[in-house]
């Protein structure tokens, strides 16, 4: 669906990364750019770009520091988002936390622009009790997927599921023009 | 610094679009240039490191390790010249154990005059969540921590005595006087 001659996104997308401080976007961003992920924080400034090549389809990444001041820019810099990516930890706390964060960007980004939730660390899930993806998306009502993301066996799952939205995006305006 | 035009090798013009922000114009390598920048995906951040907010001071020149950037606004755009520093490493190590010892200095000022703020209880939940993060597979010691809150010595302790009890973290061992803690 995404070739060269269907894709309204001219083969390139622009995917915006967002959410709370250390529920690792930036280790997202690093596994679709197959960058080597280490285990100690640090916390993105103002954001991060990255352009990620993969087929035909070419991703421009921004990964947005999660803290306070600089979700206060968010308005300017989702703009123009094909697909916006709201992380969380999978931690209750933070899972209930998102639910406002997804409230702002719906309110920033219109219907037109898809949300989708990554439920990370779900490695976690059965020793700290992280909830599970299915659980996480019934809380958030909007599609969820579970991922760990410091596992770099996990970027073709992460792959698929950016390409699968941005094709749902596709057939929606399609189907309106028609 | 004293300018030498062979410290230049690279030169590029990032222009801003108001739907897709900051992106590349045009860039220009000179001769014999063995620094490898890849202007591309440092655009955003050159310009946002040079015109990040909306008003303010706003820096001329950012010193990289290998490299710096002399930049130049006009209107929305921004010319940034790539230079190779020569001759400055010497100071460069003294100015680093200056730094250092002001650090120390203010550390100490700071020990004696603890923050007293309290943090209200919202704050202080999220402080634990984050710290169960920061300790996921990764051992840190209390003074790590506190140095990515804004919380005092105490505060700190505090929070990490109550995530020890309720089973969240725990002590992974000792290094001097430091107690290193590791997600449970």
């Amino acid at each position: 669906m995404l070739s060269s001659e269907t894709s309204d996104f001219r083969n390139l997308a622009k995917v915006s990364i967002v959410g709370h401080p250390a529920v690792g976007k930036t280790s997202m961003l690093k596994l679709l750019s197959e960058n080597i992920i280490v285990k100690r924080y640090i916390p993105t400034q103002g954001f991060d770009l990255k352009t990620v090549k993969f087929n035909d389809m070419i991703f421009k990444i921004w990964d947005f520091g999660g803290q306070k001041s600089y979700l206060t820019y968010l308005d300017d810099y989702l703009i123009g988002s094909d697909i916006v990516i709201v992380v969380t930890d999978s931690s209750a706390r933070n899972v209930l936390k998102s639910k406002a964060l997804i409230e702002r960007i719906k309110n920033i980004m219109g219907k037109e622009c898809p949300i989708i939730v990554i439920a990370n660390k779900q490695d976690l899930c059965e020793s700290d009790g992280r909830m599970k993806q299915q659980l996480v998306e019934d809380i958030l009502h909007v599609k969820t997927y579970g991922l760990t993301a410091i596992r770099a066996s996990e970027r073709m799952k992460l792959i698929e599921i950016i390409k699968k939205e941005l094709n749902q995006v596709l057939i929606r305006k399609e189907v309106k023009e028609n | 610094m004293n300018f030498d035009e062979t410290e230049l090798f690279g030169a590029a013009l990032i222009g801003f679009d108001m739907i897709d922000g900051p992106f590349l114009k045009w860039k220009k390598e000179f001769k014999n240039s063995r620094n490898k920048v890849n202007i591309d995906d440092f655009a955003m951040n050159f310009y946002l490191a040079f015109r990040g907010g909306n008003a303010g001071k706003k820096p001329r020149a950012i010193l990289y390790d290998k490299f710096y950037i002399v930049a130049f606004p006009k209107d929305l755009e921004l010319c940034c010249l790539f230079m190779k520093p020569q001759g400055i490493e010497k100071n460069i190590i003294e100015l680093n154990k200056i730094a250092g010892r002001i650090i120390t200095e203010m550390e100490a000022v700071e020990d004696k005059n603890p923050n007293s703020e309290e943090s209200d209880e919202d704050t202080i939940e999220e402080v634990k969540r984050l710290v169960v993060n920061l300790l996921n597979g990764n051992e840190m010691s209390t003074p790590d921590l506190r140095k990515y809150f804004k919380l005092s010595n105490s505060q700190i302790w505090k929070i990490v005595s109550n995530l020890e009890s309720s089973i969240k973290i725990k002590r992974a061992r000792k290094k001097g006087r430091a107690v290193y803690w590791t997600a449970v």
